[in-house]
């Protein structure tokens, strides 16, 4: 198991990351979810050891991972958020440069670069320089080089960035292998939610550099519990509705939609005081639906601020 | 390490324009600066008046000498007189068989003695010349002597330019012997106190420029490295190794060997394609090969020294501006574009502390069949500079890697 206990990240006068508590179990995948600066990169950088905590500590199995640093590395895999690559060398080279700088057997290399450019699906590129794949395979060729020694832990900083759908969903796939047939941990950071509701067991919500939340899946959406999603179809008076919402301080977010209105609030229950503004406002709807809440309801709820904002 | 090493070499063969700086840019120069001195056969030399101006001849050269400095055995004053240049030039360069027939040469004592309008080159040297190439043979001195000034008249004879230039080649490379043997002639002249003759191969105008020019490139073999690393830098390769358990020490060793052998590798194509194409000969190959491979050591440790600093403090323009003047400086200083003696002995002093400056004495030295023992001390400065530069540029990554 890694952990990282009451880590802190400070750069002069800021703190990237305030007393950050988590954990990865050895075989289990991690969400960590939060918007642009909340301080996930500088986490996953801490974790990876590239950068020292300030205060707090990382470890492996409840020793600092200081204590031996080259046996944790030999341990992790990283996915950094840019790519990572040599341009002017092909994707087996870069391959190859890796699994001899993890000190990998030949033999071994050999087996395991084959079966990565099959997994990421580089077979015909294999012998053509980086500089000339698309963004979508150097984000393919990015995870490989990370898996190359067969890390136990790896961890990915927002690897789908900037992917096509194509790629995207095969990166996911193949993350979801390596975590259920292979037992390897995940530790994977997006913006997306449907990639972390689709990889990760259980999440770590981080804004401003703190953890704001935590627990599996359904912990998390149980936050805003039921009811506090409403879709209302309108027929008439849309603009008045919105407007109306507006000045209600329970009301969370409002997200206009091509017939009507979504509607999420603080306050539990939310159809009582929507329907009433309805009725005493003569508005003529269509149907009002209670919607189910996602992980984007809930970092909006917490944080006031959409994820990918 | 030898992974770091070997993803360099393959970074550096799948560049180009790497290629074109550090091997067809040197050839270019060296083809250029031969066809030039091709060029000069098709000049035909016709009949010219040389007046040589000596304000001191010889003996009284001698007799000045000898009373500063008595302890001086007469035999070696004797032989004092085989390092004499203006009789070099009177009795040797203008005597050869291309040149004596067409050359009449007049001596005279005093400049104003010379009726100008006569000779198409008037070539003079000021009163205390022997002397101060006496002083600095035997006793390692340098004074502030004048130079020898040569005067063209170029309406006696259109051909005067042309002979000024071979005169000056010629003054050139006597200065240059004497400063480069200088070791080798005083140990082997004072202790036994006869006269020893040191014997090395003569070296042309473009055999200088051949070493001197590649030697000069070789230094950017260092600034493409830092280059290297900058990038790997900027796109988190750098990151990446260093989370694949690459320590900043072992890639800052890789990156000396990495220069020294990019270095020895660009230097032997170099040498070997002027001797294929242009004759260039080395009086003795293991002796020159043992230099190239020292100096190469010098730049494989100013390569990792440039490459710590780029990675601490630099960016590519910083890189640019090594490579746009203080390599250029370096290569003045070194007398890698021209012998710096000639506008003042300090910059060729200075000069000498630089990798390129000594690795250029080396070259020239084991090129013309030179001792080891006479060159020992510049190995072991090429080898100390190299093995400061490697301990800087390690004491610079390991203050980075502590303040991650």
């Amino acid at each position: 198991m890694i952990e990282m206990i009451e880590a802190t990240k400070s750069y002069k006068q800021t703190k990237a990351v305030k007393g950050l508590n988590f954990h990865i179990e050895k075989g289990e995948a991690v969400g960590l979810l939060g918007p642009n600066g909340a301080g996930k990169t500088t986490a996953i950088s801490m974790l990876a050891s590239l950068i020292q905590t300030t205060t707090g500590q990382v470890c492996i199995n409840g020793v600092d991972v200081r204590k031996n640093l080259k046996k944790y590395r030999a341990r992790i895999g990283v996915v950094p958020q840019d790519i990572a690559l040599f341009p002017e060398l092909t994707a087996e080279e870069n391959l190859n440069f890796f699994a001899k700088i993890h000190k990998v057997s030949k033999q071994e290399s050999k087996q395991t670069i084959a079966r990565l450019i099959q997994d990421v699906g580089l077979e015909e590129k294999k012998k053509e320089k980086v500089e000339t794949f698309s963004g979508g395979m150097k984000r393919r060729l990015n995870l490989a080089c990370a898996l190359v020694h067969r890390p136990e832990y790896v961890f990915l900083d927002e690897p789908t960035v900037g992917v096509d759908p194509q790629s995207r969903r095969h990166l996911l796939d193949l993350m979801k292998t390596l975590q259920q047939e292979q037992g390897m941990a995940i530790l994977y950071t997006s913006h997306y939610m449907e990639e972390v509701e689709f990889i990760c067991d259980r999440l770590y919500v981080m804004d401003r550099g703190e953890v704001i939340a935590s627990g599996n899946k359904e912990e998390i959406k149980q936050i805003l519990g039921s009811g506090s999603t409403y879709e209302v179809h309108v027929q008439e008076g849309k603009e008045k509705l919105y407007e109306l919402l507006q000045q209600e301080k329970q009301i969370k977010n409002l997200v206009k939609t091509d017939d009507g209105i979504i509607v999420t609030s603080n306050r539990n229950p939310l159809f009582q005081d929507l329907m009433h503004v309805i009725t005493e406002n003569h508005i003529r709807v269509n149907g009002v639906l209670a919607k189910e809440s996602t992980l984007e309801d809930v970092f909006l709820h917490l944080t006031g601020r959409k994820l990918r904002d | 390490m030898w992974a770091l090493v070997q993803k360099e070499f393959l970074s550096f063969k799948a560049t180009r324009s790497i290629w074109l700086l550090l091997l067809l840019v040197p050839l270019i120069v060296i083809t250029v600066i031969h066809m030039i001195g091709g060029n000069e056969d098709g000049w035909q030399l016709q009949s010219m008046n040389v007046a040589v101006v000596d304000e001191r001849q010889l003996d009284d050269a001698l007799e000045s000498f000898a009373a500063r400095h008595p302890e001086v055995d007469r035999a070696i004053l004797t032989s004092a007189n085989s390092l004499s240049l203006p009789d070099s030039l009177v009795d040797g360069f203008f005597h050869t068989d291309e040149l004596a027939d067409m050359i009449h040469v007049q001596t005279y004592t005093r400049l104003n003695e010379v009726d100008v309008s006569d000779y198409a080159l008037i070539i003079s040297f000021p009163q205390d010349y022997r002397e101060m190439v006496w002083e600095r043979v035997f006793f390692d001195e340098t004074t502030d002597a004048r130079q020898p000034e040569i005067r063209v008249n170029v309406e006696v004879n259109e051909g005067a330019t042309e002979v000024a230039e071979w005169v000056e080649q010629f003054i050139f490379y006597y200065q240059f012997h004497v400063a480069i043997g200088e070791d080798g002639a005083v140990e082997d002249y004072m202790p036994a106190g006869e006269t020893a003759e040191v014997e090395y191969e003569s070296i042309s105008m473009f055999e200088y420029s051949v070493v001197s020019f590649t030697v000069f490139f070789s230094l950017y073999v260092a600034s493409t490295m830092a280059n290297f690393a900058i990038r790997d830098k900027q796109n988190l390769t750098l990151d990446r190794m260093v989370v694949s358990n690459v320590t900043l020490g072992s890639f800052i060793g890789s990156r000396v060997w990495t220069g020294t052998m990019l270095t020895l590798g660009q230097l032997t194509v170099i040498f070997t394609i002027a001797g294929l194409f242009f004759g260039f000969k080395v009086a003795s190959l293991p002796v020159f090969i043992l230099a190239l491979s020292v100096f190469s050591l010098a730049i494989g440790g100013l390569s990792a020294l440039i490459v710590a600093l780029s990675l601490a403090y630099g960016t590519e323009q910083s890189i640019s501006v090594i490579s746009s003047f203080i390599f250029v400086a370096m290569g003045l200083l070194g007398g890698n574009f021209f012998d710096t003696a000639m506008i003042a002995p300090i910059f060729a002093q200075i000069g000498q502390f630089m990798p390129n400056g000594s690795g250029l004495t080396v070259l020239l030295q084991a090129k013309q069949g030179f001792a080891i023992q006479t060159m020992a001390s510049s190995f072991v400065y090429l080898l100390l500079f190299g093995i400061v530069c490697t301990l800087i540029a390690s004491a610079l990554m390991r203050r980075k890697e502590q303040r991650r």
